[in-house]
């Protein structure tokens, strides 16, 4: 499954954030965008998870019989993780895993996020309220909530934020299987090394404009 | 559109589970809801004092409660999922007309429980005189589905502004006018306990109403939820 | 250019017909002057509505701010209009029936439609930071509102008794004024529709003006 980004602009108010951005994101492959603080690198990964419209231009993801979903369309092919997104503190790791799941239309039991939380090293945690984790921890299950309906498409922006060694092994090893699985990824990071390490392919964005956004 | 028919049913109720999951744990809307109810309650028995009053001030006095109730505790649903950070989790989960249905059945849900209690404490403040209480209630489910179906999209407005509390009763109030006035006067009828006898335009619009501002509001809802 | 000319002298045939060519009516007397400015301004308050509608839909179809701009305006003119109706259908009220206010159902359709403009406005001002946001809830708002308009203007009316005097042209088309009086007044709406429509334009030329490079010193 292929994600196109077709003449990408973003304007909040006066402050133009991007500026007919294209890419393609085949299958397979890593991604990487980097860029200064305020650059529009999280923004971009908003519009292509289809959180955030797009003054100008469309995502699209095309599947292997060549048929056309606008994004909106195609939430289950997709994963995001973003500093913006928030679990229910009041329900437990395992809990949100299942509501989630569950509002997809999914049937899983919550033994299949076990294995996740294991990877990560959260078991111990999978039945304790998600209000009460560290930083750290919460970084990790956002993550595990990206993964859980197995998108094609994995969009991580800064995912290493907070993590520790566990944490970075285990987005490593995920990005290693993915695309052994010929499943793709974006990933945003401001660390010249990590651009590195990930990414078959890095696209740098512009100086920022302006201080905000980013 | 990716909704297929059958799964929708459960993926709302999904949703709908949660929010009933979530309150029960927090209480944060039954608590703070109840109180306000009570206050309100209070304020008024105490002004009127012992002295009692006609049907139709008393059904005035409930409504003016409920409503000022009720939009208090619409604030629990979507404005807690923006202002908690979880709408974009959900907006990545569900489509935007599934967290519509979801959000108003828990918000009717939820008020139907308020303010069935506030009419509860209001028979034992303020002791109104007529049988009618099998009526009242009547109007007061009917009127509460007016109150949930057009204070669901306006909370959804109302989260992404500044002076959220205030802002909502200032949006919803002429909306929801007609069902006010014509639940007034239904409710005069019940306490009386003439409900039935003078079925008329006033029950017809209460149960009316709310489909015309629930079919709008979900038409509308995904211009105002997605970004 | 010769409009406006033209539309000056129309209101003021209109105003000198309002007290001197049309009769008095039976019973309310000379007090019934005032419908041919009550009725225009609540006329024009409606249609500015309905047409702030129209620019606040072109804005959802096509997200281009103009229309934004242009629904607020005529939702601007409309609350103006608004509140001179109410103001005379205050003063109306005051000398025939006593009050200056007492529910009549036709007073509660135009309070309500006074209240959806203010509210409209309160909604904007609390979006401030984002245009996009504010002119698209704005939008969806006086869209939802309009729900409870066709409530309040024609059902209202006709389930409960009104003190108003007998609806112009009610629903069964019977006309039922002094032809005198009814020429009077639908020259009335013609001129006010006719001011409406050219404060509209001179808007439109503003804003032309405006985009072309100006700041615009009235």
């Amino acid at each position: 499954m292929q994600l196109k980004a077709r003449e990408i602009s973003k304007k909040f108010g006066n402050n133009l954030v991007l500026s007919e951005f294209n890419c393609s994101v085949e299958p397979g492959s890593c991604t990487v965008v980097t860029g200064p603080n305020g650059s529009g690198k999280s923004t971009l990964l908003r519009i292509l998870a289809g959180l955030t419209r797009p003054t100008r231009g469309n995502v699209q993801l095309i599947d292997d019989e060549g048929k056309i979903f606008p994004v909106r369309e195609a939430r289950n092919y997709l994963g995001l993780v973003s500093p913006d997104i928030q679990l229910y503190g009041e329900l437990t790791a395992t809990e949100n895993m299942l509501v989630f799941s569950q509002m997809r239309g999914e049937q899983k039991a919550s033994e299949y996020f076990l294995e996740l939380f294991q990877n990560f090293d959260l078991l111990e945690y999978a039945h304790a309220l998600v209000g009460s984790f560290s930083s750290g921890m919460k970084q990790k299950l956002k993550i595990i909530f990206a993964l859980s309906h197995n998108p094609f498409i994995l969009l991580l922006d800064e995912p290493t934020t907070n993590l520790d060694e566990v944490g970075v092994k285990a987005v490593e090893e995920v990005v290693k299987r993915y695309k052994e699985e010929n499943r793709s990824l974006v990933l945003t990071t401001n660390d010249a090394q990590e651009a590195q390490k990930f990414g078959d392919k890095v696209i740098r964005l512009g100086e920022a404009r302006s201080g905000s956004g980013g | 559109m990716e909704i297929k028919s059958s799964g929708w049913v459960k993926r709302v109720a999904a949703l709908v589970v949660k929010d009933i999951k979530s309150e029960l744990r927090t209480r944060y809307a039954l608590n703070s809801l109840f109180m306000f109810a009570l206050v309100t309650l209070v304020v008024v028995s105490f002004t009127l004092g012992p002295m009692g009053a006609e049907p139709r001030v008393h059904a005035v006095l409930l409504w003016i409660a409920l409503f000022f109730s009720s939009m208090a505790g619409i604030s629990r649903g979507i404005v807690q999922e923006v202002e908690k950070g979880t709408a974009d989790a959900l907006r990545l989960t569900v489509p935007a007309e599934l967290v519509y249905v979801g959000k108003l059945i828990f918000n009717t849900c939820l008020l139907l429980i308020v303010n069935l209690l506030i009419l509860l404490f209001y028979y034992f403040f303020m002791s109104p005189t007529g049988n009618g209480v099998g009526g009242v209630i009547l109007v007061v489910m009917l009127g509460t589905i007016s109150l949930s179906g057009a204070s669901t999209l306006l909370s959804a407005m109302v989260a992404r502004a500044s002076l959220k509390g205030a802002l909502l009763p200032v949006l919803a109030f002429p909306i929801l006018l007609p069902a006010l006035l014509s639940a007034v006067e239904v409710t005069q009828l019940a306490f009386k306990g003439r409900l039935l006898l003078d079925w008329g335009g006033d029950l017809q619009m209460l149960v009316f109403y709310p489909l015309i501002l629930i079919t709008a509001s979900y038409l509308l809802f995904p211009l105002v939820w997605e970004d | 250019m010769l409009v406006k000319y033209f539309l000056g002298l129309w209101m003021v045939l209109v105003i000198f017909a309002a007290f001197l060519y049309a009769p008095a009516a039976m019973g309310l007397g000379d007090y019934s002057r005032i419908i041919y400015f009550h009725v225009p301004m609540a006329w024009v308050g409606g249609v500015a509505y309905l047409v702030s509608m129209v620019y606040a839909i072109k804005y959802l179809q096509s997200e281009n701010l103009h229309y934004d701009r242009l629904a607020v305006f005529n939702a601007e003119i409309g609350t103006l209009f608004t509140i001179l109706a109410t103001i005379t259908g205050a003063i109306f009220a005051r000398v025939t029936w006593g009050d200056y206010w007492n529910w009549d159902p036709r007073q509660t359709s135009i309070f309500i439609l006074l209240l959806i403009y203010g509210a409209f406005f309160v909604l904007r001002s609390s979006l401030d930071s984002d245009g996009d946001r504010r002119a698209r809830f704005s939008a969806v708002y006086l869209l939802f509102a309009f729900i409870a308009v066709p409530f309040l203007v024609f059902i209202l009316p006709r389930v409960y008794a009104s003190l108003h005097p007998e609806p112009i042209i009610n629903v069964e088309g019977q006309l039922q004024m002094n032809t005198q009086m009814l020429i009077v007044l639908l020259a009335s709406l013609a001129g006010f529709s006719g001011l409406y429509a050219w404060i509209n334009q001179l808007y439109r030329r503003i804003v032309r003006l405006e985009d072309k490079g100006g700041e615009f010193d009235l």
